[in-house]
């Protein structure tokens, strides 16, 4: 039954295959179809439960190497060594994978990439460098980029993108180890710490790389959004307060002089750099800008300040 | 150019008010965008978000806001056409001066 089963899937995985050579949907739907050939728990990594969790007579343990070497330390120093060469080595995996990355040029249809790239996430992923390039062609389409004017173009600026978010992500996961390794075994324990290189290994991908460009500019809208403030509503003498700070900022007013902007400025705590000391214009915008920028008690400070430096204009109908 | 919010729920008049105290500082109204506005993660409400441009040396005109299809004011210009939230609803909105 068993043997029928992986005959099954065998049969089917040619025919993925050919299929893929047809048209990317296709085979993606068989691919979905095919989900049962493989142990996944809907469509995650395979289970572990069934397997001993210790050495079994005659086989090796069944964790990795790495894990294996983390449980095995016996101080904090032995720990932290094994990691440093773990970090060395990913970082130098990394470093040969960007290096030809970069070196890689395609002029593959993009449409051909993408569904190919749907077939890879859904679980063909390779250590193919052709495979990766496929990613970042994804990458064009998650940045915005829907009319392909210069595919290749497109594809080199995706890279540098792509690279640019791996290099910050991996920055921000080596952090965690760094701080654990301060950290004693208790506190930092094996499972700790290779949960964390997986993380800092995973982190240069080029998928880890697309999920982090996501969520940064997720946050970046957010942040955005949270800048824009809502327009302070005046009584009319607040109006006429803003509106007389505003025109005694004006070029033609002959008393607003640098050194008398200079002084207001001081009143209100904005710093002038020492190549606008003299220009009056540049100060004037300067507190044109906060006098925008300020609510109503701000509007009543810039006001006084403008007045005893002397810039106040006589607003008066 | 820099932009501002302007709340859902106003009227015409208010909204018209708000836009006049923020070209008090020596901006104009350029646009506005409804646009579903969040704020530290939370679910986020529908807002104008307005864009205006900076001036030299100018105050602008107050603003008269019309809705779509009711008659002009007499002797002022239309200087702009958009969608504007008005008291909760999406509304064709043209400003005079």
């Amino acid at each position: 039954m068993r043997h029928r089963f992986e005959r099954t899937c065998a049969d089917g995985a040619r025919l993925l295959a050919r299929l893929r050579r047809l048209g990317g949907l296709a085979a993606l739907l068989l691919l979905v179809a095919l989900g049962g050939c493989s142990q996944a728990i809907r469509g995650g990594a395979p289970t572990t439960l069934d397997r001993p969790s210790g050495p079994t007579a005659g086989q090796p343990a069944p964790l990795p190497v790495a894990a294996e070497e983390l449980m095995a330390a016996t101080s904090v120093a032995q720990r932290n060594q094994l990691l440093q060469r773990r970090l060395i080595m990913i970082d130098a995996a990394y470093v040969d994978f960007i290096s030809t990355l970069r070196r890689q040029k395609t002029m593959t249809d993009l449409a051909t990439s993408l569904a190919e790239l749907a077939i890879g996430v859904a679980g063909t992923l390779t250590d193919g460098v052709a495979a990766k390039t496929h990613y970042a062609a994804a990458g064009t389409l998650l940045t915005g980029g829907t009319a392909v004017v210069d595919q290749t173009l497109y594809y080199e600026q995706t890279v540098i993108a792509l690279v640019a978010a791996m290099d910050a992500n991996r920055a921000a996961l080596r952090l965690n180890i760094l701080r654990g390794m301060n950290e004693d075994l208790g506190a930092y324990t094996a499972d700790d710490a290779y949960a964390d290189l997986q993380a800092y290994e995973r982190a240069g991908t080029l998928l880890s790389a697309i999920g982090y460009i996501q969520a940064t500019a997720k946050q970046a809208k957010d942040a955005a959004d949270s800048d824009i403030r809502d327009i302070v509503a005046l009584t009319p003498a607040q109006y006429d307060a803003k509106a007389c700070n505003t025109r005694s900022l004006f070029s033609n007013n002959p008393k607003r002089t640098a050194a008398s902007l200079q002084t207001a400025a001081g009143t209100l705590g904005l710093t002038v750099p020492d190549s606008e000391q003299s220009d009056a214009n540049a100060i004037a915008a300067r507190i044109s800008q906060l006098n925008r920028d300020a609510d109503t008690g701000g509007i009543a400070r810039i006001n006084a300040a403008l007045s005893s430096a002397g810039v106040l204009i006589d607003c008066t109908p | 150019m820099y932009q501002r919010s302007i709340p859902a729920n106003l009227s015409l008049d208010d909204i018209a008010g708000l836009i006049a105290d923020e070209e008090a500082g020596g901006s104009q109204f350029a646009d506005n965008q409804i646009r579903l506005f969040k704020q530290s993660g939370k679910p986020g409400a529908m807002r104008n978000v307005a864009s205006f441009e900076v001036l030299d040396d100018a105050i602008p005109k107050r603003p008269t806001l019309i809705e779509k299809g009711d008659p002009p004011p007499a002797g002022l210009a239309l200087q702009w056409t958009g969608n504007l939230l008005v008291k909760g609803t999406s509304t064709v909105v043209g400003l005079y001066r």
